[in-house]
């Protein structure tokens, strides 16, 4: 068995707004493997899509983590992420945990470059990297004897940068007109990297569009963007919030397509948000069932389409319209999270209701090998 | 690289940039208004660059002092011969524009005002943008309690009439300020402080701030109440009353800036892409200056250019008040508060006086309508919601 390079244990999480205190996360617990695809699947609002801002702790006010553990193990070495000042989490994001955003138009910055936002990320995580092929393109340089007067001067400050990217006299540098200007052979380098992954993204003529602006670029287009700069430093973890739905059928089945690709060549693991049970049984390996701010059932995709356990999982899968079957859906509507119902979320839509339901939540239970289900009726 | 491979990959580089310069400069050559404003405001940038030669100094020492010509009450009309033989002398053979009250002469001072003009319009509004993007940027972005004090502060200034505050300040607001430049250095490096300590202690940001403002209030006080404040390397500056009132106009003029831009920040705040930002990693100071402030300057820098014309008309009204620049220094709306006693001259010929207030008050109009037109021709190329309609 695989080991967890993700943990997230009993993570809860409040939005205090106006009208109350939102609970909007109640004691959400996960695991990712790695290597596998986890999709976690849930209406609007039960909390998917803040569990991933959380994973890389971005989540802005009145959002608040109110308690739990986010046990992050790339290599063997866990890391609590919750605990980790802010100024060592901006190495992890981007770097070890990126992230996937539903609308590709409106997660690219209208004034710059889809280059110059690829760039800003290499430059940012992978900048050893970058002097490294810089220093090796001065030295064919100095081979084939094409030198300026200050090829010496790049040379000694990308020897310096390789030992130590984030030096002070390098910040210094940096800030200094002129001086700066070795800046510009990393970003040539850079640049081309950029060139490179979007080639990767089977973006048709690359070479044009780095230098295009977002409002150039179609929808399609946009997205791979986006998923070039998450995958530009070859992340642990993908988080994909929704990448897809706002994309036309046709370029949905391509990023899909392409996301299962480089999960492979980049990410070793992906947790993949959506609410489409389609495109969970095309992608991923595991789903995690949302309801109401917890996760109410994990397990393999087959297992979970083949035998749903939960009710409201159930009744999840039979609302999936289908031609000739009449439409199905759960009754009663998605409770207010200001004032939850005590015991288990679900239990004023429940068919199976039992008296317990109201008065207690359920704990998660193994019900069959690998198949976790949070429902009394599987005690 | 030879020569040319470089200047491909140049222009290559500066393609999109320069095809934008284009579209830009075909806007404004469509928009007649645009032409105008920008005739204008060269024109006054002409003016004030060639004032030497346009009106050659009287008193070399102190070209902004208007030449008297004599000290006769009644002003005279436009090219009446000049009778002080010393001005002769250096070159002044007529009044252009007729003299004001104690015989100044009115094309001299309109000329170095419109030097004067430039130096508030542009000096006020850089220093108030400056505060108001500092304010506005912190408030509007980290919310919360920081939010709520810089606001609160920017209200109190907001709720004072402008004009009457601004008046308060100039004389209230000291003519020499002396400090010791060794008190300075040391305030100075004690606020850069944290980043060293951050970075030698291991402790956070604002930890190591809250370190160094302890560490500076300590010294304050050790400096002011030990040591009794002693000048070792006393540096005095010393302020012309111009100054005060270019001060005055900035402190007064901000809260408008700070309150704009906050507004803006806060629109983008929510943007997708900010967020987006942070899950790459950026620091809070990259994403503020990258990807926050390109997306909110506009509207500021429009309201800049707008306000660069208002600056001077209220300094001309300070002046007119007698609390601006000293007397007979060139400033148009000294000029005016010259005419002030000859606007109307009696029952027979109303206005006989009629130069001593039309030509200084004709500068004034035509400058700010001209900074009005240039504004608004800034916000059809540089708005991106009007630049392609």
């Amino acid at each position: 068995m695989a080991e967890n390079i993700l943990e997230i244990d009993d993570l809860r999480l409040n939005f205090y707004t106006y009208e109350g205190v939102v609970e909007a996360l109640d004691g959400v617990n996960l695991r990712l493997k790695k290597g596998e695809t986890l999709g976690v699947v849930g209406e609007t609002g039960c909390g998917k899509s803040v569990t991933g801002l959380s994973v890389l702790v971005i989540v802005s006010p009145p959002g608040r983590i109110e308690g739990g553990k986010i046990l992050f193990n790339p290599k063997g070495k866990p890391v609590e992420l919750l605990a980790l000042n802010e100024a060592f989490l901006r190495k992890v994001r981007g770097r070890y945990i990126s992230m996937i955003f539903q609308d590709p138009r409106s997660a690219l910055n209208p004034v710059y470059t889809a280059g110059e936002q690829i760039i800003e990320v290499l430059l940012h995580h992978k900048k050893e990297e970058l002097a490294e092929r810089a220093l090796n393109r001065i030295d064919d340089e100095i081979k084939s004897g094409k030198t300026g007067f200050l090829t010496n001067y790049y040379k000694r400050i990308f020897q310096h940068m390789i030992k130590n990217p984030k030096a002070p006299s390098l910040q210094l540098l940096s800030k200094i007109p002129i001086i700066r200007r070795y800046n510009r052979i990393l970003k040539q380098e850079a640049k081309k990297e950029a060139v490179n992954i979007l080639r990767i993204m089977r973006m048709p003529d690359p070479q044009r569009v780095v230098d295009m602006y977002p409002h150039e670029l179609s929808g399609g287009m946009a997205q791979r963007v986006v998923i070039a700069m998450a995958l530009a430093c070859s992340p642990g973890i993908l988080i994909a919030d929704e990448p897809t739905t706002n994309l036309d059928v046709t370029v949905q089945l391509q990023i899909l397509q392409l996301i299962k690709e480089l999960k492979e060549k980049f990410a070793s693991s992906v947790i993949y948000i959506t609410h489409d049970m389609g495109v969970v049984a095309e992608m991923c390996d595991r789903v995690a069932v949302m309801y109401a701010g917890s996760v109410i059932e994990i397990g393999e995709v087959l297992e979970i389409f083949k035998k749903p356990l939960h009710p409201y999982t159930q009744g999840l899968l039979e609302s999936i319209p289908r031609p000739g079957f009449p439409f199905k859906s759960i009754e009663g509507t998605v409770p207010s999270l200001i004032s939850p119902p005590k015991g288990c979320r679900f239990h004023n839509r429940c068919p199976y209701a039992m008296d317990i339901c109201t008065k207690v939540k359920p704990e998660m239970v193994e019900a069959e090998k690998g198949h976790f289900v949070q429902c009394f009726l599987y005690r | 690289m030879d020569v040319r491979t470089r200047l491909r990959d140049f222009k290559a580089s500066i393609g999109p940039a320069w095809s934008e310069l284009k579209f830009t400069l075909r806007r404004i050559r469509k928009s007649p208004l645009s032409i105008v404003g920008i005739v204008i405001v060269m024109v006054y940038v002409i003016i004030a660059i060639s004032a030497p030669l346009l009106a050659p100094a009287v008193d070399p020492r102190d070209p902004y002092a208007i030449f008297h010509d004599g000290y006769g009450p009644i002003p005279r009309p436009p090219g009446s011969p000049v009778l002080d033989s010393y001005v002769i002398g250096r070159g002044w053979m007529a009044h252009y524009f007729g003299t004001a009250e104690g015989q100044l002469d009115i094309y001299y001072g309109c000329i170095w005002g419109t030097r004067t003009a430039f130096r508030i319009g542009v000096l006020v509004v850089v220093i108030s943008l400056l505060i108001g993007l500092l304010t506005g940027c912190l408030s509007g972005f980290y919310g919360g309690i920081i939010d709520e004090i810089l606001m609160r502060f920017t209200d109190v200034i907001l709720a004072f009439p402008g004009l009457i505050l601004a008046m308060a300040l100039v004389i209230a607001l000291p003519l020499s300020w002396s400090i010791d430049i060794g008190f300075l250095i040391l305030v100075i490096l004690i606020l850069f402080a944290p980043i060293l300590i951050g970075r030698f202690l291991k402790i956070g940001n604002i930890r190591a701030f809250m370190l160094s403002l302890l560490g500076l209030a300590t010294f304050a006080i050790l400096y002011g109440w030990v040591l009794g404040n002693p000048l070792i390397y006393p540096w005095t500056l010393n302020l012309t009353n111009l100054d005060k009132v270019l001060i005055a106009l900035a402190l007064v003029g901000w809260p408008s800036y700070a309150r704009v831009i906050r507004g803006e920040i806060l629109r983008v705040r929510q943007e997708d892409y900010i967020e987006a930002s942070k899950a790459v990693g950026c620091s809070d100071f990259r994403i503020i200056t990258r990807h926050v402030l390109p997306n909110s300057i506009y509207p500021i820098v429009i309201m800049a250019s707008l306000d660069i014309g208002s600056i001077v008309l209220t300094a001309a009204a300070l002046s007119f008040l007698g609390i601006g620049a000293p007397v007979g220094f060139a400033d148009w709306g000294q000029m005016i508060s010259f005419a002030r006693n000859w606007i109307w001259a009696g029952i027979e010929n109303p206005w006989k006086y009629w130069y001593t207030f039309t030509i200084p008050g004709l500068f004034i109009f035509i400058f700010v309508l001209g900074w009005n037109l240039l504004g608004d021709a800034f916000r059809d190329i540089l708005d991106p919601t009007l630049r392609r309609k």
